[in-house]
């Protein structure tokens, strides 16, 4: 899709979220901050061991405690005990343990109580008696034939691959291979608010639940667990303090519901920042196995790809997750010859699951790590080796999809390195007082991330006209801070013609709101915004045909603007949206429209007709590090970041930019410091002081560079941007690491002490 | 459960209530309805739950309520209002420093304290000042211009009135 | 977090009077930066927490007879507020600048970072270097001790029941003595140190007449490398030298494995930041030691 911005007024402005201003003042209601009279408190009783097998479970002496209104377990559930989560997986995981425990974190019993004290000192009178067994750590090991069982289905949760041409003759034809692993780490997604929320019982028996969650259709699943039909149970999302993947699926809503339900009650749950850690879902570590080879032209003539991926306890979201991989696995480059495989295993490991850039960080760190070892053995400039691989416009990927939008990897390399030398201009202090004897080098990467995936999505959303001319749209998608809800108010201020502040919002409520999806996957401009775009369109056309009875014009030359029509070139006389409403409506249109995005399902990688596979539409990006490395300490040193991306159209360039830097911020996270740190399948890192996430002092300079081929699928021709500044940073940061330090870096975090051993043995640690 | 009683202000409020000893300053606040103040961690990590503490910013998961007898306390409830916004505020929101604003009204405190402490902080300097408050989603870059632009405003502003 | 009395006295005397006879029922509350996480965590579970907040008199810093007195409840905040520490006790105001971030330093004390005992102290390893002394107040009476004596085991001091560490005090270090410090972390606020140097050289016509040479996080507790300063008495200072000592510091730590580092790790770094920061603070220009070719 191709979008001139000219002819639009406020596309393309930099305009500040709706709900700032209320975060400002500190009048946001988030999950944790509402009362009801007669809340009580509710807690879960978790296991501590990661594989174990309840012999014993005695909640008589917590039920009979003054104060506790119920004590609930596996028995107590009146539906289905397990949490479903994502169509098509194993749906494995119960709501509350049965006998066998799988991870550390599981809950095993739900207090809902008068006080937090009492619903402590009941959590500590429950008795388990636990059977314990060695946990399964490692995916590989889950994998061999007499491996202990964690589901009784087998540890495989997914097996994909594609084959396309001969990589066996690839490889024997090429000048140079390269043959190396990777490994990414378990990373969290620390959001700043931890899990919380309440839930009550509304007239007519409907169970309400208020709970951060980027994806209020969970309500679905919460009315299978509570044995009630879809219309008994109601979900909606506060504005949510972070996410990034995290609450997707269900965190606390089935506790909640099943508390409420139990005692009639509302009641509450928060979740402290070691509870939400240690029972959290992660981002899957993989161990990536690449071999590329090239002809000595340096052009991709054999690519293998094989990827291992830790699933951890319970199969969660993995199974799309693989598919996304699978997508990604041979990256933004042409080559005929591709293999590529992977294998998810369960572990009792935290469960993986979706996190910014799922299924496409890890392997970007892989992938463009090894190109760089290729372009070493070629004799290569890294740009040139890329360069002769990026396919164009037009052509393929090596999954076979064509892509019909513009594909500025080039472009973006080009611009990432002039930003990197921006960014570092503002760091000529820091960099004048360097120490002469650390190692110093700049770093280079390329990134795809698919937004809009193929998964047969329909996305709805309902604008509604009001008798003065101002506009509700009402749209089922939750807001985690990026924008999602400006997103669908710019989008119908733009099409209405109409200022911001007469365009309301109505979001994130699964009953009042057409469903649009989860908040997820850099699809929600294109999934959440589009459908409202297709709503107001018709409702702008009939505000302009009675913008034309009235002006004495034609329907097309009448423009809509800050709430008002006139004819084109004659912007002083004028009739206000009011006048228009009432003249439409009494022509009979339909001030209420509800507008649907359809994303038809079709097949994935490797299928037959592979040229429709995986998404609608690529964000293509390039990014460059500069690093200076202390040999004796191994401590790395991020001197100035540059990033640039394609976004198509750069609808709110604020918005875009924020983006990149918040996704920067969390892969150098990723890159240098995050780690949970699992152990016996227990997250050691389980607070804010272990689990390093970047700190205000840690933020080198970045600078963004926003390119605009006006060539996307979101409206205005906009490209998802959520996910791939966050894909990137790692790669680029461990490419600058690796030259300088004369060792490819093939694992995550890239710790002093690795950087340490690296040069003492010029073998990167595992 | 022994309870105290206890007297402070909290944005300029006489608040009189009574805490058993181990809540902590977070917990009453909260409790007392100024959900404002935010809970991120309980430990003094993340600076999510920061007051004005006589003036001074601190974590208020670190005090306990109790200790807090006679003590001015203010949360971003009192720094402006929707239709009155401190600069801070009305920076914030200008140049994109909120995201899922979690982490706002902390920061807020901390970059008020910053600016009362320090009128034309660099770059660096309010770098250091806030880092003590953990922002998951904006990278802090447009943290930092907000305040940067407060400096320059307020500046500008006190150069205005001496001419 | 159970529940617990708690007591507020307004004078050193008063609060002295609480915990008499107390045995270790009590917990004193100075900061509450490591205490107020403890009592949430179930850590611990004391009957009584006794706050020093409301006395006055534990707060100061003053200079006398050529000695640095800190009152116990001096904050960081403080510390860094005072020209009088940065101007004659350099080296803490070096250390303190990194000590956790702005909130905390704000309530944290002098008196709360020394009793903790952590190794990884940020105020105990300077005033380790600076040979401090802490003032221990009982209702009997008083001793002070030498704090590298004071702590004892890992988060282990010398503290009996009843008493109260009321204050901190160091000889000022003449001018002409150098000092540095060095907090190795894993990020640049909020970290707690892999690894921390503090050190004082006193050189005369290229002698080195004394040296102070304090680590933290890398034994049970804040730890003094005295045969490393007696290697450098007495001698000119050269890169080999400083080498020779920074080997010693290795060779004395204890470090274990944690999740923020190995011990052999930190191990390797006593050597290398005790040698490059001897010779950076006489500005010698030191062999770049390479702990990748000298066999870490
Ligand atoms: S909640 Fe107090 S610092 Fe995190
Ligand atoms: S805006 Fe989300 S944590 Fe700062």
């Amino acid at each position: 899709m191709s979008f001139d911005k000219t002819t639009h007024t406020l596309v393309g402005k930099s305009i500040p979220q709706p709900d700032s201003l209320d975060k400002a003042v500190g009048r946001t209601l988030f999950s944790d901050d509402v009362r009801f009279s007669g809340m009580l408190w509710g807690l879960a009783l978790r296991s501590p061991f990661a594989n174990a097998r309840i012999r014993r479970l005695d909640v008589s002496k917590a039920r009979r405690l003054a104060g506790v209104r119920t004590v609930l377990t596996a028995k107590d559930i009146p539906g289905i005990n397990r949490r479903g989560n994502m169509p098509g997986n194993r749906d494995d995981q119960p709501v509350l343990m049965e006998d066998r425990i799988r991870a550390v974190g599981d809950p095993i019993a739900l207090v809902a109580a008068d006080s937090i004290e009492i619903a402590e000192e009941a959590i500590s009178a429950i008795k388990v008696d636990y059977e314990q067994f060695q946990p399964v750590e490692d995916p590989v090991a889950s994998l061999a034939p007499d491996a202990p069982l964690v589901d009784e289905e087998g540890n495989m949760i997914s097996e994909l691959g594609y084959d396309r041409g001969d990589t066996e003759k690839g490889f024997a034809m090429a000048a140079v291979i390269v043959d190396e692993t990777y490994r990414t780490q378990f990373a969290e997604h620390a959001y700043l608010e931890p899990e919380a929320g309440v839930a009550w019982l509304d007239a007519g028996g409907v169970i309400r639940i208020r709970c951060g969650t980027q994806w209020v259709e969970n309500f679905r699943h919460i009315a299978r667990i509570l044995g009630v039909s879809h219309n008994r149970v109601r979900l909606e999302s506060p504005l949510v303090g972070g996410g990034f993947g995290g609450k997707i699926f269900m965190t606390i809503e089935p506790l909640l519901a099943l508390l409420a339900k139990a005692t009639g009650r509302p009641v509450r749950m928060a979740l402290t920042r070691e509870e939400s850690i240690l029972s959290s879902t992660k981002r899957h570590p993989y161990i990536m196995r690449y071999k590329l080879g090239a002809d000595a032209k340096g052009r991709l003539i054999a690519l293998d790809a094989d990827l291992v991926a830790d699933v951890g306890a319970y199969s969660d979201a993995s199974p799309i997750i693989a598919w996304y991989s699978i997508g990604f696995l041979a990256g933004p480059y042409r080559c005929e010859n591709v293999t590529v495989h992977s294998r998810f295993a369960l572990t009792n490991n935290p469960s993986g699951t979706a996190m910014r850039g799922v299924g496409s960080a890890q392997i970007t760190f892989a992938l463009e790590g090894a190109m760089e070892s290729l372009a070493e053995k070629l004799g290569m400039d890294p740009f040139e080796l890329r360069r002769r691989n990026y396919p164009s416009k037009g052509e393929s990927l090596s999954t076979g999809q064509p892509l019909k939008n513009a594909v500025f990897l080039s472009e973006t390399w080009e611009a990432a390195d002039k930003a990197l030398d921006k960014a570092l201009s503002r760091n000529k202090a820091e960099i004048r007082n360097l120490n002469q004897k650390l190692l110093r080098a700049r770093g280079h990467t390329s990134n795809m991330t698919g937004y809009g995936r193929r998964h047969g999505h329909l996305s709805q959303a309902q604008v509604s006209m009001q008798l003065d001319g101002s506009a509700v749209v009402s749209v089922g998608v939750a807001d985690i801070g990026s924008g999602q809800r400006l997103g669908c108010q710019q989008v119908a201020a733009e099409i209405l013609g109409l200022p911001m502040d007469k365009v309301t919002l109505n979001t994130s409520d699964s009953q009042l709101n057409p469903i649009a999806g989860m908040t997820a996957g850099s699809r929600t401009f294109l999934n959440a915004a589009g459908p409202v775009l297709r709503a107001a369109e018709p409702i702008a056309k009939a505000l302009k045909k009675a913008a034309a009875g009235l002006l004495e014009a034609r329907t097309e030359d009448i423009i809509l603007a800050d709430g008002k029509a006139f004819v084109m070139g004659s912007p002083s006389v004028t009739v206000p949206h009011a006048q228009l409403v009432a003249a439409a409506a009494a022509a009979g249109a339909s001030l209420t429209n509800l507008g649907t995005l359809r994303i038809e399902e079709d097949l994935y990688p490797g299928e037959e007709t592979a040229h429709n596979a995986g998404w609608l539409d690529y964000t293509f990006g390039g990014m460059a590090a500069e690093v200076a490395v202390d040999p004796q300490t191994g401590q790395t040193t991020i001197l100035g970041l540059g990033i640039s991306h394609d976004v198509g159209t750069s609808v709110n360039p604020q918005i875009v930019i924020g983006q990149c830097e918040g996704g920067v911020a969390q892969g150098m996270g990723l890159a240098l410091t995050e780690d949970c740190c699992v152990k016996n399948g227990k997250t050691e890192a389980h607070d804010f002081s272990t689990y390093l996430i970047p700190t205000s002092l840690d933020m080198p300079p970045i600078e963004v560079s926003i390119l605009e081929s006006g060539e996307g699928e979101g409206p205005f021709g906009a490209r998802g941007i959520g996910e791939p500044p966050h894909n990137i940073t790692p790669s680029a940061i461990a490419n600058a690491v690796s030259r300088a330090i004369g060792v490819r870096v093939t694992s995550l975090p890239i710790t002093p002490e690795k950087v340490l051993v690296a040069l003492r043995t010029g073998q990167w640690p595992l | 459960m022994e309870v105290f009683s206890v007297q402070f202000r909290v944005n300029g409020e006489e608040v009189e209530a009574e805490f058993p000893a181990h809540l902590t300053l977070l917990q009453a606040l909260r409790e007392l309805g100024y959900f404002e103040v935010k809970n991120g961690c309980e430990k003094g990590d993340c600076g999510s739950c920061t007051v004005l503490l006589d003036g001074l910013p601190v974590n208020s998961c670190l005090v306990l309520a109790v200790q807090v007898q006679d003590k001015e306390i203010i949360t971003v409830r009192s720094l402006g209002s929707a239709d009155n916004l401190h600069p801070l505020q009305e920076n914030f929101i200008k140049h994109g420093a909120i995201q899922c604003g979690f982490c706002t009204p902390g920061m807020l405190l901390s970059a008020k304290a910053l600016l009362d402490k320090n009128a034309s902080p660099t770059r660096e300097e309010i770098n250091e000042g806030i880092s003590g408050n953990l922002c998951r989603c904006t990278g802090y870059v447009k943290i930092v211009d907000a305040i940067k632009a407060t400096a320059d405003q307020l500046k500008t502003n006190q150069k205005k009135r001496r001419h | 977090m159970r529940g617990f009395d708690f007591l507020s006295p307004a004078s050193l005397s008063a609060a002295l009077r609480a915990i008499d006879g107390q045995g270790k029922n009590y917990k004193i509350l100075a900061g509450g930066t490591n205490l107020i996480p403890n009592l949430r965590d179930g850590a611990i579970h004391p009957g009584l927490v006794v706050d020093l907040g409301g006395i006055k008199t534990l707060k100061y810093i003053r200079e006398k007879d050529g000695r640095m007195k800190i009152g116990a409840l001096t904050t960081i905040s403080d510390l860094m507020g005072s020209s009088l520490i940065k101007k004659r006790a350099g080296l803490l105001w070096d250390a303190i600048q990194t000590f956790a971030g702005p909130l905390v330093r704000n309530r944290a004390t002098v008196g709360g970072n020394l009793v903790d005992a952590s190794p990884a102290a940020d105020t105990a390893v300077p005033l380790l270097a600076l040979n401090a002394r802490v003032k221990l107040r009982s209702i009997k009476g008083q001793r002070t001790v030498a704090l590298n004596n004071f702590f004892t085991a890992y988060q282990k001091t010398m503290i009996r029941p009843g008493e109260i560490l009321s204050e901190v005090v160091f000889p000022i270090p003449p001018r002409r003595i150098k000092h540095g410090y060095f907090k190795l972390g894993r990020r640049n606020a909020m970290a707690i140190s892999v690894v921390s140097v503090a050190m004082l050289l006193d050189i005369k016509k290229k002698i080195c007449a004394d040296a102070a040479i304090a680590l933290g996080s890398v034994a049970p507790t804040p730890l003094r490398i005295e045969k490393a300063e007696a290697v450098l008495r007495g001698k000119k200072v050269d890169s080999g030298l400083a080498k020779q000592c920074g080997e010693m510091a290795a060779k004395n730590a204890s470090p274990i494995n944690d999740i923020r580092a190995s011990a052999d790790y930190r191990r390797t770094m006593c050597a290398v930041l005790v040698h490059r920061m001897i010779c950076q603070s006489l500005g010698i220009e030191h062999s770049p030691w390479h702990p990748v070719k000298e066999g870490f």
